[in-house]
């Protein structure tokens, strides 16, 4: 315990000037990325230069964990015949007990102890920090395990510095051939089923573990014996372990349970209609090569009837068969949606009536698509095919899956700065309001706490401008807003709310929307001082799958001009 | 002459007994293809002052590392105060010294701190010598050691490897390099010390002249391979260049020299060569014999002459 103590006294002595430079990093890094928003709203300028001080304080937050990993592991080298600890009574595994305590207390602890502490400030709790230690902790950690295990591999900063540049390049050429083969060899040909918006993050979870375990291994192994070769040889068969278990694990035990849509959704009267009136609309393939432009679209006025008013299917994939008189069948797997325009038609769409549904009585202004609609695609055939059979009448029999989605009001804020609204665990705070004659700006900082093993249900929220005294409300755009956020404690770039420890972003939201749409709703003072900011939360709902059956379809009867 | 065993009273005995300081047995290194030690077996009694000494590359420093526990070997053993030295470690090494040219000193740490940090981990630590050594290698303690010259770091390396009083002390040509005067503080600290204490010191070098005065023993070490081992005495003994003045050159053949002469030069009446095994009176008989010289002149040889001379002589007999 005693040489233990020696050695991290040692370390602590040597290491303590950086360490309180990279604490006033991460301090700086808090600070710009809390108030940044708040400073510049409004100002492009002054937001672009404090997105450029954040990115770089994020880039020397990094740089400084890097630097601080190398000077704790090689002022005892593992690699190289000269280092001085080699022929002194350093017992090789109290060696490494001592780093790996240093690196736990003061690379990830208080770091993340100090990230706690900001959401704290950010999330107004200490309750909520502590929740969100956890994640923290372990997100440093998954940065701390691999850079140590890289410093063992390597006899000095120089060398430990050119290997992650050298590793970044060779992930970099690695997704580059990646994304190439994929490109080159994808299917245009949808999923047989609607891909579930329910993140799985078991994956996610296996591999940080097996990562965090190969990293230890590698530590462990090169303590012990010293064996470069054998070391490496450990990380590459780690890695690709992670990768083959990763890709064959069978138990997803993070994976969250499918919603059920409700009694609605088992209900003979809920089916899918697909409208004789109008015809199908017909639109070339986008694909990823040149071949796909020959092929053709086929889309049809689909929904889905008996649907609560606050539910609506969002998307669609339909596996499709039209069965031709003369036995040849078509057959494809869709799950995109075309906009189609329909002269003459004032079009509300589902979403809207949704939001509507949501916010009770209240007449919502200036969201209608005008003469726009959403239809899903059926049918995905060859451009041969489509000219051979398009006005072939047909048997068209199709399986469906809706996606469906639900609204309700998660609450509302008063116009003004300071005032919060808690809706699971999302946290809104109104940091500014800016209102004009005609018009509002609102800057709202939404923060998340994430969970270890669990993904966030994928909530979205509409901050809709509402006077309930009047019966209205309306819909805004959002502000032009650069780095208009922060994720604290994930491993990966993920949206805001998926982090393992804390996110937030910033909603800069301008009332009525711009442009012909939104300039059918019109608001002065007086309607914005009875106003407030009501957030509606939508959140997958399930799925709904039904059968279809159209005799004679045909493909043709109405091409896109 | 593999297996040779070195006393501290400059005795050669045979084969590598487990009480000696340090022993190898047919001890092999490899990089690659590259065999660096081969098949090297040597004994040192507690005690000893013994040198390895050969060309650059010819194997010394491999040799150390695999008694150090720096590197394996790919065959053979060595022992290193009666333990295997691949189980070398921290018990060890409380009572071994090692001081190399190359060794990595923490180079942000003064030498106040190194010697604080270094002296836990010894038992046998004794503050009044390590005050003594800093005093006597004038060892500014608060100038951190990457400010310090060679010199210097040699100095702050060798006070952290003596204050304990290692029963051992390896030092892998600590004194290359260094400016003469700095160097002889050095060498004269560490033999002083060593003598007093009785210390088993094992060191590398090719300085000759420095290890002529510093050891009572040496082994020569070439491409990897052991040529000798053996008091430095005894080699004093038995090593003569002899000179060889005839009156006149003579036409007929020259004669067949003898296995112990090596080096053998003919430059017009007179012939030279180094005596491998001299011994008083009978060496110049035989040379007047085989050369039919009127004149025999004998010369006793430093160790560098001698070096150098065996050196040549296997460079010569190289295929």
């Amino acid at each position: 315990m005693s040489e233990l103590l020696h050695i991290l006294r040692k370390d602590l002595r040597r290491l303590r000037w950086p360490l309180i430079a990279w604490v006033l990093i991460v301090i700086g890094r808090m600070i710009v990325a809390t108030t940044g928003a708040a400073v510049a709203f409004g100002d492009i300028g002054l937001q672009l230069a404090m997105n450029n001080l954040s990115v770089l304080v994020t880039v020397i937050d990094l740089l400084m964990l890097a630097l601080l990993v190398s000077w704790l592991v090689h002022d005892e080298p593992l690699v190289g015949v000269d280092a001085f600890w080699l022929t002194r009574p350093v017992d090789p595994l109290r060696l490494m007990t001592a780093k790996l305590l240093f690196a736990a207390v003061f690379l990830v602890a208080a770091p993340a102890a100090g990230e706690s502490m900001a959401v704290a400030r950010i999330a107004g709790g200490f309750h909520d920090a502590m929740r969100a230690a956890p994640g923290l902790a372990l997100a440093r950690t998954l940065w701390v395990l691999p850079l140590l295990a890289l410093a063992v591999l390597t006899p000095s900063l120089t060398r430990f510095l050119l290997v992650i540049v050298g590793g970044a390049a060779a992930l970099a050429g690695l997704i580059s051939v990646f994304t190439t083969f994929v490109f080159l060899t994808a299917s245009d040909e949808a999923l047989d089923a609607a891909p579930s918006p329910l993140q799985d993050p078991t994956g996610l979870i296996v591999a940080s573990w097996l990562l965090m375990a190969t990293a230890l291994g590698v530590i462990l192994y090169q303590y012990r014996h010293r064996r470069l070769g054998r070391a490496v040889v450990l990380g590459a068969a780690g890695l690709v372990a992670t990768a083959v278990i990763v890709s064959a694990w069978p138990w997803h035990f993070a994976r969250p349970a499918e919603p059920d849509p409700g009694a609605w959704a088992r209900d003979a009267r809920t089916v899918a209609i697909l409208d004789a009136d109008p015809p199908p609309y017909v639109s070339d393939a986008f694909g990823l090569r040149e071949r796909a432009a020959a092929r053709k679209l086929i889309a049809v006025p689909l929904h889905l009837a008996n649907t609560p008013p606050d539910a609506s299917a969002d998307s669609f994939a339909v596996r499709a068969r039209l069965t031709l008189p003369d036995g040849i069948t078509l057959q494809s797997t869709q799950a995109s949606i075309v906009s189609v325009r329909r002269p003459g038609r004032h079009l509300t769409p589902a979403t809207t009536t949704r939001l509507q549904a949501a916010l009770g009585g209240i007449r919502l202004l200036g969201s209608d698509s005008g003469d726009y609609d959403s239809w899903p695609v059926v049918l995905r055939v060859t451009g041969q095919e489509y000219a051979r059979y398009g006005d072939t009448p047909g048997r068209l029999t199709a399986d469906v899956d809706a996606l469906v989605y639900r609204s309700r009001l998660s609450g509302s804020l008063p116009l003004a700065a300071g005032e919060v609204l808690r809706s699971g665990a999302t946290r809104f705070e109104m940091l500014q309001v800016v209102r004009r004659a005609d018009s509002c700006s609102v800057l709202v900082r939404q923060s998340t706490i994430g969970s270890v093993g669990r993904p966030p249900a994928p909530l979205t929220y509409q901050l809709l401008l509402r006077n309930a005294m009047r019966g209205e409300a309306l819909t805004g755009e959002p502000e032009f807003m650069i780095g208009d956020g922060m994720i604290m404690g994930s491993w990966f770039v993920v949206s805001p709310g998926a982090g393992l420890g804390f996110s937030f972003v910033h909603l800069a939201q301008h009332y009525p929307a711009r442009g012909p749409l939104g300039s059918a709703a019109r608001i002065d003072a007086a309607w914005l001082d009875g106003a407030d900011l009501a957030f509606v939360e939508t959140v997958y709902a399930g799925r709904v799958t039904r059968s279809i059956v159209a005799e004679g379809f045909k493909m043709g009867s109405f091409v896109a001009p | 002459m593999p297996g040779n065993h070195v006393t501290n009273h400059g005795h050669l005995t045979l084969g590598a007994p487990m009480d000696s300081a340090l022993a190898t047995d047919n001890l092999t290194c490899r990089y690659g293809r590259t065999e660096a030690v081969s098949g090297l077996t040597l004994a040192v009694e507690p005690g000893a002052l013994f040198a390895l000494l050969g060309p650059n590359g010819a194997g010394k420093t491999t040799t150390i590392r695999m008694l150090m526990n720096i590197l394996r070997p790919a065959s053979g053993r060595a022992t290193v105060l009666g333990v295997d030295s691949r189980r070398l470690g921290a018990a060890q090494f409380k009572t071994i010294g090692y001081v190399s040219e190359n060794q990595q000193l923490p180079s942000w740490m003064t030498v106040g701190a190194l010697v604080a940090y270094c002296r836990p981990w010894y038992p046998s630590w004794d503050d009044a010598l390590c005050r003594k050594l800093l005093a006597d290698f004038d060892l500014p303690t608060t100038t951190t050691i990457g400010r310090l010259s060679r010199g210097m770091r040699v100095a702050a390396a060798l006070v952290s490897s003596l204050a304990y009083r290692p029963k051992l002390l390896v030092l892998d040509e600590p004194f290359s390099g260094l400016d003469p005067v700095v160097r002889d503080d050095l060498v004269r600290g560490v033999l002083e010390l060593a003598g007093e204490e009785q210390w088993t010191v094992f060191l590398s070098s090719h300085d000759l002249d420095e290890v002529e005065r510093l050891v009572d023993a040496v082994g020569f070490i070439d491409l990897g391979t052991l040529v000798l081992t053996e008091p430095l005495a005894d080699l004093h003994a038995r090593f003569r260049r002899v000179e060889v003045t005839i009156d006149s050159v003579a036409s007929g053949e020259v004669p067949a020299p003898e296995p112990s002469w090596i080096g053998l030069q003919h430059a017009g009446r007179v012939t030279r060569f180094v005596e491998t095994r001299y011994v008083d009176g009978e060496t110049e008989r035989r040379a007047r014999g085989a050369f039919g010289g009127t004149r025999v002149e004998v010369f006793a040889m430093t160790l560098r002459e001698m070096f150098v001379a065996i050196a040549r002589d296997r460079r010569e007999a190289r295929p």
